[in-house]
């Protein structure tokens, strides 16, 4: 089974619910696909880290085989080649790796040389599998990291957690293909609520089932709360706000190894998941 | 010489646009007999590598000149190659810009802009 853990912004407790509910289930594989700033494994100090390069294609010209047919130029969609005094120029960080140029030149005078983008670890911490993705700094897109996680984790079949980007562009999509229900994290403000429709809008349109986790609430009015019951989202469990949560998570520490009340509220948020993601299968099926 | 200037109409009158790669229009000025036109940028609403594309519209253009507000990084270093000279524009007038250029009131741009992707 595979959970994605979702947010339309940053810093509602997509990692805080995913360390914490990988720490609780009997045996998981965690996946940091926020490769911006990816920050599971600090929390888990993984052990035995592998680690690989990810490298996308980046087209090289031969100029002694091109003759300024400017097919390239005029083929790429994301305007990552120029021509200029009959020679094509690249720009590097703009090219998303397509290799549609080196298709259409008639010439065969593209070459792909490969650029480095960043780095997949994959490590142990106590039983649980910790797979993270790094984008390198500057680099455009960490696209291709997520795919080549994706394609890594395809067949494992123990309970697989994956803590995805914020927002709802590109990287976030990939990073819940291959999920069978996605967390919704969500704060309780109109700020929170706008936030959590945008990834609502998301996964229903990629007919994703899912849950939402109401974070940071305080017992006053939740527009995220409400936004949840106008559209039959189904509650996964409320995280109340807690400064000693707070702590225990800014110092790097998995909340439910420091306190058994910890333990105890997320094992039940992990049942309600489970119990969800089963009843909704069945009646899929 | 022919001068190229990212333009945009304003109640109905035409002055330098504040962005290169999104501007609406690209004003072409031959110094030779003294004509204009004016094109579509239709790089303006791509969703990146704008400055790219309109910097090549310039460069098929045969443009030596380009008076400008400002220039993305890309984008000058096509015209870099393409040896097109790029220059600070002052206000939004165009013809009080280019009476500036013939006479040598213009500098050339120097800081380039660095873009509004990523910034936090």
């Amino acid at each position: 089974m595979k959970i994605a853990f979702l947010s339309g912004k940053g810093g509602t407790g997509k990692t805080l619910c995913a360390v914490n509910l990988a720490s609780v289930s009997l045996k998981s594989v965690y996946v940091d696909c926020d490769i911006e700033e990816p920050n599971g494994h600090l929390f888990f100090k993984p052990l035995q880290v592998k680690s690989e390069n990810v490298e996308v294609f980046i087209p090289n010209i031969d100029k002694s085989l091109c003759d300024g047919c400017r097919k390239c130029v005029d083929f790429c969609r994301f305007n990552a080649l120029g021509f200029v005094q009959n020679h094509v120029v690249i720009f590097p960080n703009i090219c998303h790796s397509c290799g549609g140029c080196a298709l259409v030149c008639p010439k065969h005078a593209i070459a792909d040389v490969s650029k480095i983008i960043g780095t997949i670890e994959d490590g142990i911490a106590q039983e649980i599998r910790v797979i993270s993705g790094f984008l390198e700094l500057g680099q455009e897109s960490g696209v291709p990291i997520i795919k080549k996680i994706m394609n890594k984790i395809m067949l494992i079949q123990d309970f697989v957690l994956i803590d995805c980007p914020p927002g709802s562009s590109c990287a976030t999509v990939e990073s819940i293909q291959s999920a069978d229900f996605c967390v919704l994290v969500a704060e309780p403000t109109i700020f929170g609520a706008h936030n959590l429709e945008m990834v609502h809008e998301l996964v229903k349109t990629l007919q994703k089932l899912c849950g939402v986790i109401l974070n940071k609430t305080n017992g006053f009015y939740d527009p995220s709360e409400e936004y949840c019951h106008k559209h039959k989202i189904p509650i996964m469990g409320k995280i109340s706000y807690d400064e000693m949560l707070g702590e225990i998570n800014s110092e790097a520490l998995i909340a439910v190894r420091e306190n058994i009340k910890y333990q105890k509220m997320f094992e039940e948020i992990l049942n309600n998941i489970i119990e969800e993601v089963r009843h909704e299968t069945t009646i899929d099926s | 010489m022919k001068i190229a200037l990212p333009i945009e109409i304003a109640n109905g009158k035409q002055i330098i646009s504040q962005a290169f790669g999104r501007a609406q229009y690209f004003m072409f000025y031959d110094t030779g007999n003294h004509q204009s036109s004016v094109i579509e940028n239709t790089a303006a609403i791509l969703q990146g590598g704008a400055g790219i594309k309109a910097a090549q519209m310039v460069i098929d253009l045969h443009a030596e000149v380009l008076l400008t507000p400002q220039c993305g990084e890309n984008a000058m270093n096509l015209f870099l190659q393409a040896k097109i000279k790029v220059m600070k524009s002052i206000g939004k007038d165009i013809k009080e810009n280019i009476d500036m250029f013939l006479n040598d009131q213009l500098n050339s741009l120097d800081d380039v802009h660095p873009g509004f992707h990523h910034q936090t």
